[in-house]
């Protein structure tokens, strides 16, 4: 651990900026092929993952992107790391731009991402010193004793020292995550995107990834960027909350400001469709009825005023800028919850 | 077994299972996965079977409607649905029950619905059984029932297929499919883990009318505590293959007796009022099921172990009003 702690002191450049910054990013998807909108004759359409996403994140904390499938989550996520083209906007990591020289390898090892399935993420016919070691090889640092390094993450991860010679399949969906968070803080990165972390696990169990989760940012100083639809957790974990709908970003703040003061509708809504542990406490029904629109029919105006009970003729109109609550607590609508 | 509340007369229950115990032949031996469980589902109520991954929920469900796995065989006791005792039943008569009389929903409708076929082509198939009406009057049924549980315009989306609809209406076909022939029981299958919270309010909303309307019992298996009390009159609750409580929704609720119980509601995030960064978590892991202990099976996990627990099965012990725990604690606390 003396390595670790070595590594974890080391100033980061630019240390009162924040470690990521987002600005303005739009991630977009043809509808179709280049070849077949040729040969159909027709300008190919797209449809906008992401839509005029800004945020930052400051070193050690931990930023949760809620929202429902489809909502443009997982592709925020992965267009941070450089797995899916950046349309427009910028990603800014410790000041600097790694996106516009390609995804440098230096950007890489410091952003690790965990995926959403913890068993098919993992390659089956390796076994788990081998996944764990991958990082190693990839950045050129295979002249490491990867059998320690492999024995230093088991540990880390709080896995025994003898599932280094397991493979995926003999793993429970828990231990699965374990190796997953392995992976992910192989080269001691800044920052790690953890894409859904405890989606299909047991209660129980999510708890232990999610300690581990907390006990790994508070020892070797990570930063997260929680992809998650479960709000009962990220009222636990998360000092920043980003609710996401259509691709947008309609409130952000403070997780205690966003469970106690909520402000958009679509916030009010989510909350309220939390399932409530209470034979006697009904959650809100009413509270959002209906689906997310498909993004190839992206409504105008406010994305939500086809679900929003509040909806008014400018809804229907003009997108809404964003309103500050305070100098954190932003959202976009014209007839917030609650007053700044 | 008998509860108390059952002895009663005037006791009608749709699906009684009686002292079932399931085994998994695998080339590393015996999985003892479902051992002496008993279970209650009364006609017209919602029951919920909440356990974590490999407590043997999914077993029990497809012993019961025998979809079990060819390596799967039941070691003894008694499947009971209305009164007609389902080992003892030829496949043809299972079959005849199947789909009909009983259904099943399962957790990701994307599966189990098939992907090269129309919804109402499926659903026309599935209504076999009705020589006597024609294409169009299946067709027209298949529609009133896609209409009944919330999709809008249903003639238009019979001829769609699975993959043109989102995850909650496609959740919503698979309910419209087993409440067709309107089944006394309808097992479902985390029914709503796949999907997110407002469409799954949406589902459980929608189950709830059902029955209002049907009249149909249902078998609800979960892990997620906050969908069984919403839902559910009265919850089983799977430990490692055996029941080791079960009540009424209050009584689980709000005061449970198992350990495992307490344990496994103390650690749902929802339920912690004030905000930690350190969630609870159940030490330990599940049990090896090829290995049961003669014991009490939560012991190696059990904060509050003693002696007996090592080496005496714990019994059952009835709390209150169909309410029941197997737990040495509880049997000391009486005769204390």
């Amino acid at each position: 651990m003396a390595e670790v702690a070595a590594l974890t002191r080391r100033a980061p450049a630019g240390s009162d900026g924040p470690l990521l910054a987002v600005e303005n990013l739009r991630v977009r998807y043809p509808m179709m092929g280049a070849v077949r909108a040729a040969l159909q004759g027709q300008r190919n359409r797209f449809l906008d993952a992401v839509l005029d996403v800004s945020f930052t994140l400051k070193a050690g904390t931990t930023l949760a992107l809620v929202g429902e499938s489809g909502s443009g989550k997982s592709s925020l996520g992965r267009a941070i790391i450089g797995l899916v083209p950046i349309h427009s906007g910028y990603v800014r990591f410790l000041g600097k731009e790694p996106a516009l020289h390609g995804m440098t390898r230096d950007y890489r090892r410091n952003v690790a991402m965990m995926f959403q399935d913890p068993v098919s993420s993992l390659s089956p016919r390796r076994s788990v010193r081998s996944l764990i070691t991958e990082p190693f090889i990839v950045h050129g640092l295979s002249r490491r004793d990867l059998a320690a390094e492999a024995k230093r993450l088991l540990a880390l991860v709080g896995l025994p020292a003898d599932f280094a010679s397991r493979y995926p399949h003999q793993l429970s969906g828990g231990q699965a995550r374990r190796v997953g968070v392995a992976r992910a803080v192989a080269l001691l990165p800044k920052l790690i995107i953890a894409d859904e972390p405890t989606a299909g696990l047991d209660v129980s169990v999510q708890g232990e990834i999610l300690n581990l989760l907390t006990r790994l940012q508070r020892e070797l100083g990570l930063s997260y960027l929680i992809i998650t639809h479960n709000l009962a957790v990220v009222r636990h974990v998360s000092d920043e909350t980003a609710i996401m709908y259509m691709g947008r970003f309609v409130e952000q703040g403070p997780t205690a400001d966003i469970f106690a003061r909520a402000a958009h509708p679509y916030t009010v809504g989510l909350l309220g469709a939390q399932p409530k542990p209470d034979p006697d406490r009904r959650r809100d029904y009413v509270a959002l009825m209906g689906e997310v629109p498909s993004l190839a029919r992206r409504p105008s105006g406010c994305e939500f005023h086809p679900r929003c009970p509040h909806a008014q003729e400018i809804c229907r109109r003009e997108v809404p800028p964003v309103f500050e609550l305070s100098s954190r607590h932003r959202h976009r609508c014209y007839f917030p919850a609650t007053a700044g | 077994m008998a509860l108390p509340a059952e002895a009663q007369a005037g006791f009608d229950p749709v699906l009684q299972v009686r002292d079932l115990s399931i085994g998994f032949r695998t080339p590393r031996g015996h999985v003892a996965a479902l051992r002496h469980v008993n279970l209650d589902v009364p006609r017209g109520s919602i029951v919920g079977v909440v356990g974590e991954s490999g407590s043997g929920k999914s077993s029990l469900a497809l012993a019961i409607m025998g979809l079990m796995a060819g390596n799967a065989e039941i070691l003894g006791g008694d499947i009971l649905f209305s009164g007609i005792d389902l080992r003892r039943l030829s496949p043809a008569g299972l079959r005849h029950l199947r789909g009909r009389r009983m259904t099943m929903v399962f957790q990701d409708p994307m599966t189990s619905l098939n992907p090269v076929r129309a919804i109402g082509r499926q659903m026309i198939d599935i209504q076999y059984r009705e020589q006597n009406l024609s294409i169009a009057q299946k067709r027209r049924r298949s529609a009133d029932i896609l209409r009944r549980v919330g999709l809008p315009d249903p003639e238009q989306q019979l001829d769609r297929y699975c993959h043109q609809f989102s995850g909650g209406m496609r959740q919503r076909i698979a309910i419209a499919m087993s409440l067709l022939e309107e089944p006394e029981l309808l097992i479902a299958d985390e029914p709503t883990t796949a999907l997110d919270v407002t469409l799954e309010a949406q589902i459980i909303q929608l189950l709830r009318d059902l029955r209002q309307e049907f009249n149909t019992s249902i078998l609800f298996i979960s892990h997620n505590l906050g969908v069984v009390a919403e839902l559910c009159d009265h919850i089983v609750v799977l430990y490692a293959g055996e029941v080791v409580e079960s009540g009424p929704v209050r009584e689980i609720f709000y005061r449970p007796a198992h350990p495992y119980t307490q344990a496994l509601l103390a650690c749902d995030p929802a339920r912690l009022d004030l905000v930690q960064r350190e969630l609870p978590t159940i030490a330990g892991d599940v049990p090896n099921l090829m290995r049961v202990s003669v014991g009490c099976v939560f012991r190696p996990r059990c904060p509050r172990a003693f002696a007996p627990c090592t080496s005496v099965p714990p019994p059952d012990v009835a709390l209150e009003v169909a309410h029941q725990a197997r737990c040495h604690l509880l049997t000391d606390k009486r005769d204390g």
